[in-house]
């Protein structure tokens, strides 16, 4: 019996939703598809055990996360933080300006914190499935949450205009 | 509340490719469920031998390390460093692991190996050992960075003058002078101090400017500061600096031969040593994502042309496991220090940057890691 059985079609399924993933946690293609192949290529390696869990797509996912706060912490002189968005992007805020500010306010972000909010708000996981997936506590997943909020606003204010008077 | 981030995240998902790809996920669970079963198969003959008392020792069909002057076999014994201690010049610094600070100790030629205390609870940090192996340098908790002369067992410690504490840059190759460097936690930008280890002279070099994304990499005999600019992707340059004036004396662009690519897909410049010589150095290439160092370039600092690209032979295996990595660690005499760890060992090897050919000179335990002649330490 083929021990893989199963591990194609759950990429095929849940391959595009994992690359959306993936590119939300790096901001960047080449690093979205190195991190996603080694986290299917562990996830690979223990698939018997792995489908057996019941929840591959949430084990992808965890080992995506846990990689890419190993990779940040590994690294060395490789990661120039972005700059700031313009303050004039919400003069021009149309889509693809939008998706610019996004895209530099996040890559700003720890990797805990922006693993935070692309999994609360992406992926709308409860708190308790993210504090699962990150290995943390709830009370943990809260307070990144609050902080990963807290520096957008501070980073993109203009992204999160509608909820300043919230 | 958060319906603006998830609006943003969502838009931003749209910009994904789609990069799995099962079948090479599949190809390297394979090539490492391999791997296993091989060391697995590896151990089980280990205990086998073991236990019938026969003295045998699996190399996995390595060499012995190769006698090479100035490095032992294997480190042997241990013994404290105290002050007034003066063991004589050391090979390297040994560091009982590799990504956080924890114990050290300068190794001599001969495989002894005296530690460096502890100040408190405070372990040594931020590393160094001069060119000739004389002076070992390292911080303690407070700013000022300490040089122990291991010939006279004298202890000189350098007073932090700027915005943060000291830490080791580069040596001259002739040892004479050594670069320090300090930022605050905030700050990307560094300030630059030169000490004349002969006569103990302290410099501020306030005229030095080294934006983020550069780095000084190296210093001249002559005092003039090498500082490499990082390029995505691409070929770094470097600048020769006037540490006094902080004025360009020239700057080189490293340049591949015509109709030639010394950079493959995927992979960035990070380091750079600079060889005994002055007149050449040897660059680290990584495949951009592991911190995989996959090839050296050598390149001629006067030119800037990039004479060879020296693969290293295990850095597509390092892609299934990341803690099998090499490091380039220094630069002396007799070639490029090469640091190769794996699961069993960490390795010494010596790069010869003309023949390209490897020498393993010493063996230490695995999850170790050095500080070469004339190298540093985070």
């Amino acid at each position: 019996m083929d021990r893989y059985q199963g591990f194609r079609e759950f990429v095929t399924a849940r391959g595009t939703a994992l690359s959306r993933t993936a590119y939300l946690l790096t901001g960047d293609h080449q690093l979205a598809q190195d991190l996603l192949q080694q986290a299917l290529a562990r996830t690979a390696v223990h698939w018997p055990r792995v489908l057996a869990g019941g929840n591959p797509e949430g084990y992808v996912r965890r080992v995506m996360v846990n990689e890419r706060t190993s990779w940040w912490r590994r690294r060395r002189y490789t990661e120039v933080p972005g700059d700031p968005p313009s303050p004039a992007v919400e003069d021009q805020a149309d889509s693809a300006v939008r998706r610019i500010a996004i895209a530099r306010a996040l890559r700003a972000l720890p990797p805990r914190q922006r693993a935070v909010l692309v999994l609360r708000f992406f992926e709308d996981l409860t708190e308790a499935q993210a504090a699962d997936a990150l290995g943390c506590s709830v009370g943990t997943v809260k307070s990144q949450t609050h902080d990963a909020i807290a520096r957008l606003r501070r980073l993109a204010p203009q992204l999160l205009a509608e909820e300043v008077g919230s | 509340m958060n319906t603006a981030i998830r609006e943003a995240l969502a838009d931003l998902a749209t910009d994904a490719g789609r990069y799995a790809d099962a079948e090479a996920a599949v190809h390297t669970a394979r090539r490492r469920r391999t791997g296993r079963a091989v060391a697995a198969t590896a151990a089980v003959l280990v205990l086998a031998l073991l236990a019938g008392s026969a003295a045998l020792v699996l190399r996995r069909g390595r060499s012995d390390p190769a006698p090479t002057a100035g490095y032992p076999a294997a480190v042997t014994v241990s013994a404290r460093l105290d002050p007034a201690t003066a063991p004589g010049n050391a090979a390297f610094i040994l560091r009982g692991c590799r990504f956080r600070v924890c114990d050290a100790g300068v190794v001599l030629p001969d495989g002894r190996r005296f530690m460096i205390q502890m100040d408190g609870t405070v372990l040594p940090h931020s590393l160094t050992l001069s060119p000739d192996g004389r002076y070992a340098g390292w911080r303690y908790a407070g700013p000022g960075y300490h040089l122990y002369d291991l010939v006279t067992g004298t202890v000189r410690v350098v007073a932090a003058d700027g915005p943060g504490p000291l830490r080791p840059m580069a040596w001259s190759p002739d040892g004479r002078w050594l670069v320090l460097a300090a930022s605050t936690p905030e700050s990307l930008i560094y300030t630059y101090t030169l000490v004349d280890v002969r006569t103990g002279q302290v410099q501020r070099l306030d005229a030095v400017r080294v934006p983020y994304g550069e780095r000084v990499a190296g210093i001249t005999n002559s005092r003039h500061l090498l500082v490499i600019r990082y390029e995505p992707l691409s070929l770094p340059g470097v600048r020769v600096v006037d540490p006094d004036s902080g004025l360009d004396l020239r700057t080189v662009t490293l340049q591949a031969p015509p109709g030639s690519f010394v950079l493959r897909t995927g992979e960035s410049v990070r380091g750079m040593v600079v060889a005994p010589c002055g007149c050449t150095a040897a660059i680290s290439v990584m495949r951009r994502g592991y911190e995989i160092l996959a090839a050296v370039l050598i390149a001629d600092l006067a030119t800037g042309a990039v004479n060879a690209r020296i693969d290293l032979p295990d850095a597509l295996r390092a892609e299934s496991h990341p803690e099998w990595q090499w490091d380039v660690r220094g630069h002396g005499p007799h070639g490029v220090v090469l640091v190769r760890h794996d699961d069993a060992s960490t390795e010494i090897e010596l790069l010869n940057d003309v023949t390209g050919t490897r020498t393993v000179v010493t063996r230490l335990p695995a999850e170790t890691d050095i500080v070469a002649r004339g190298g540093v330490s985070e």
